[in-house]
């Protein structure tokens, strides 16, 4: 995927550069045998980034995933949701008000599965 | 105090203790000396693992209430590396081994998660019972080691490529929200 950064809102120029940076990671990056993410991990949080650029849905963090991947989180008072894309090609969503009953689901890594999931967690979050 | 003096502070500390108290990288409480493996764990034993700055969040819990925590991204599974209370300070998962890569390890932070904490069995949409389960895996250097484990139909699990995606998910994310930050981290 070729993104011009000159075209896209300022946070989501950093988020992508964060990405970028995370490919820099090394392997036991925290210690306990993680995974660096790897290129299929750093597309797909591109590909979840756009979607979420064009609703302006913007990510508490961005960062690594100790079960190699990248994790694009969000957190608003006691909610919380993240969408992590692995280094396996696959994308797992969550959303949880920390009550011990998450909502996980698999999201398929198509434009419109992407959108639905990234979709479900701004009307969580909205809620 | 500042952030580096804090990491000054801790350095030195640990230098003192390893170099005129324990005379080594570990107290001689920590070492197993022929002891034992206890299976038995209490349920308000707590479970101690590293953490850092950028692996913590700070969330309201569901009564309103403020806390800091690991993020779920950074827990892993299965197999989590744990320190007993029983047999452990909070500190203990931060002392050097003889793995030059502990070196660093003196000024991550240390979180808490208590036996009672680890997730309840979880049942695939494949019908396959996943159970989980803190196991007590002492090491010569460190009585007091544990792992966190999973069992799928009954046998121990070690492979994270055949545990359902799902049922992964959900344990990172309920035992994220048991967490709690025991000793802050500087890194």
């Amino acid at each position: 995927m070729i993104i011009d950064l000159r075209d896209i809102t300022p946070w989501l120029q950093e988020a992508f550069q964060v990405v970028t940076r995370l490919g820099l990671l090394r392997q036991n990056w925290d210690t306990y045998e993680a995974e660096a993410p790897n290129e299929t991990a750093r597309g797909l949080a591109r590909k979840v980034l756009m979607n979420m650029g064009e609703v302006e849905l913007r990510p508490t963090r961005v960062d690594a995933s100790a079960e190699g991947g990248i994790c694009i989180s969000f957190v608003q008072g006691s909610r919380y949701a993240d969408i992590e894309c692995f280094n396996s090609g696959e994308v797992l969503a969550v959303t949880s008000s920390g009550d011990g009953q998450p909502t996980v689901w698999e999201v398929p890594a198509t434009e419109f599965d992407i959108q639905s999931a990234v979709a479900a967690i701004q009307t969580y979050l909205n809620k | 105090m500042a952030a580096s003096a804090k990491k000054a502070a801790r350095r030195a500390l640990y230098w003192v203790m390893s170099t005129l108290v324990w005379r080594g990288p570990r107290p001689r409480a920590m070492l197993r000396n022929g002891r034992s493996l206890d299976p038995l764990f209490a349920p308000h034993e707590m479970l101690y693992l590293r953490c850092t700055l950028e692996g913590t969040e700070t969330i309201t819990a569901a009564d309103g209430t403020p806390y800091r925590r690991v993020r779920p991204a950074h827990i892993h599974f299965p197999d989590q590396s744990v320190n007993r209370q029983k047999y452990s300070r909070p500190w203990h998962v931060l002392l050097p081994s003889d793995d030059e890569r502990s070196q660093s390890w003196i000024l991550y932070g240390s979180a808490q998660v208590p036996v009672s904490g680890i997730p309840p069995a979880q049942q695939s949409a494949g019908n396959v019972r996943f159970e989980f389960t803190v196991e007590h895996d002492p090491l010569d250097d460190n009585f007091g080691h544990a792992e966190l484990r999973v069992y799928k139909s009954g046998q121990r699990e070690r492979d994270k490529r055949r545990i359902n995606a799902v049922v992964k998910k959900t344990y990172r994310q309920l035992l994220s929200e048991q967490t709690r930050i025991a000793l802050e981290p500087l890194v």
